[in-house]
């Protein structure tokens, strides 16, 4: 019996195995194409979807540049007691230094601090009436940058505020670390929130494919009949699963994109009254990379899952 | 080609199909399936096809017991063998040349090579002008024909044809059984279902009834194995 394997050989078999699919691939953009109705419909809300999560990821991004940045400006002001001496000024100066914690320290004199003010407050007839400079010698602490949050910062304030000859420590974290526990938060909520999107693009995507597959039953009937494989028939639904993954991936970025000028465009009218200027972080190139392989593996995965079970379900009889 | 061994097919909640049936349909052998509506021809057909698995005996289709062949090696075993069917089972959205490639597109074959086949399958069954028109556009026979192009396409050693002329009047029938001849006399095993006796009796060949699901050979016995 002369067998099927030896009808065709297997270069020209190889060789057509790619051409078909580079042609089923093209075939099935066509197939979006005649029925734009229900394919446009899926992709939107695809999109919408998707852009969800990537709109949820921006605000983070964006946030955490922002805390980032107040971060960066965490430091420490260390008022020093009044009777102080010049050596123990520079002892403790010293000691400061050698500290972990501290990235760099500045040394604000007294005699610094009253110029300043005097410049500042305008009050210098006043201040000329004072037997002596009232202010204390301060450090500023710039903290090195693993200790930029507020628990660091807030231990070594303890620490110091216990040492002789130094008066108070002021640090502002307060409200920093109540956002980054409301960040914190938020981004728990939006990760639960991204799990369920992405969980409706799996079932939009199979449930759209499905019935593909069902209103083409007797056309898979009849491929099965003169010996089509089980992957031979599932690749063009696969391939429409993988064009929903790039053009709803697409319509993603563009939403987000849309969402991402509003915002900024909202913050500036914002800013303009505390003199901000409000320059929003956009998806960088590894992002929108990423936005795609997601869209596109979330889709593909929901296909193959959907067309492996319904086309095996379908035989003709 | 096709060989049954006490084949019985029995499907739940009715009575036996078809009840230990052996026959041996040999390698360029032409032979008729007949009996009345019911009596197991088309499960008879849908055994070979693999469409359905008997419920004891085995059934050998060129050498090969497909009686519990595994579901992946289905699509290779159809592919050995034409099918033709009363209703043509054409894909309508596609023209006359899609459909009878469709085999070879399955199978791998080069463009060139498709072209060549599906214009020598079309010109055999006289369709060859019509090959960019859809099936819609053609008449039951033409339909018929289309289906018979796209079973030898791909030069299968086994024909099998399920009331290939149902629904055609008399002339365009013996014209088809003619075609299947011509198949016949280049090596190729051809098994035809048929209710139509006044036809069959005209050409001779084996015959194999079935009556209530049991199988008896009638006439050109002298061919029987």
């Amino acid at each position: 019996m002369q067998t099927n394997r030896a009808k065709v050989a297997w270069p020209v078999r190889f060789a057509m195995y790619w051409v078909r699919h580079v042609q089923q691939c093209i075939s099935s953009l066509g197939e979006l194409w005649r029925t734009p109705g229900s394919s446009l419909l899926t992709m939107a809300v695809l999109g919408v979807c998707l852009s969800l999560p990537a709109s949820f990821y921006l605000a983070m991004k964006n946030l955490s540049s922002l805390t980032a940045y107040w971060q960066s400006e965490t430091q420490l002001t260390v008022y020093l007691s009044q009777n102080i001496d010049q050596l123990q000024l520079q002892a403790m100066q010293k000691q400061l230094e050698l500290r972990d914690e501290v990235a760099s320290l500045s040394h604000i004199s007294k005699e610094q601090g009253l110029a300043e003010f005097e410049q500042s407050s305008g009050f210098d007839d006043v201040l000329a009436l004072l037997p002596d400079n009232p202010l204390p010698d301060v450090l500023v602490l710039q903290l090195n940058e693993a200790y930029r949050n507020a628990d660091a910062a807030k231990r070594l304030q303890q620490e110091l505020r216990g040492m002789d000859q130094i008066e108070r420590v002021s640090l502002d974290v307060e409200w920093l670390s109540r956002l980054n526990s409301l960040s914190n938060m938020a981004s728990q909520m939006a990760s639960l929130l991204v799990l369920l999107l992405l969980a409706a693009v799996v079932l939009i995507v199979s449930n759209t494919l499905r019935l593909g597959i069902l209103s083409r039953r007797s056309e898979i009937e009849v491929m099965k009949l003169v010996g089509a494989t089980d992957g031979f028939i599932r690749r063009p639904f696969l391939y429409i699963g993988f064009w929903y993954g790039v053009i709803g991936g697409l319509l993603a970025w563009v939403l987000c994109n849309v969402l991402l000028l509003w915002s900024e465009y909202a913050l500036q009218q914002l800013g303009v009254l505390y003199q901000y200027q409000v320059q929003l972080l956009g998806l960088d190139i590894n992002e929108f990379v990423g936005l795609m392989v997601m869209a596109c593996g979330m889709s593909l995965l929901a296909s193959s899952f959907s067309v492996q079970r319904h086309i095996k379900e379908i035989e003709p009889s | 080609m096709i060989r049954f061994e006490q084949v019985s097919k029995v499907y739940p909640g009715s009575k036996q199909a078809l009840q230990k049936v052996s026959f041996h349909l040999e390698q360029g052998q032409m032979a008729f399936l007949t009996g009345h509506s019911g009596a197991g021809k088309s499960t008879l057909l849908k055994l070979i096809t693999a469409m359905e698995r008997p419920s004891a005996g085995q059934v050998w289709v060129a050498g090969q017991d497909i009686s519990r062949l595994p579901r992946t090696k289905v699509p290779a075993l159809r592919r050995q063998m034409g099918v033709i069917f009363q209703d043509h089972k054409l894909l309508m959205d596609r023209s006359v040349f899609d459909n009878v490639a469709l085999p070879l597109v399955i199978e791998g074959y080069a463009m060139s090579d498709i072209r060549r086949r599906v214009s020598a399958a079309l010109d055999k069954v006289g369709l060859l002008e019509k090959a960019t028109a859809l099936p819609i556009a053609l008449s039951g026979g033409e339909q018929q024909r289309v289906g018979i192009a796209r079973a030898v396409v791909n030069k299968p050693a086994i024909l099998i044809a399920d009331e290939p002329t149902g629904n055609l009047d008399p002339m365009l029938s013996l014209e088809i059984f003619k075609l299947f001849e011509e198949f016949n006399r280049v090596g190729v095993a051809v098994l035809i279902a048929s209710h139509d006796l006044s036809l069959i009796a005209k050409l001779h060949h084996q015959r194999f009834v079935l009556n209530q699901g049991l199988l008896s050979c009638e006439q050109g016995a002298a061919d029987a194995d």
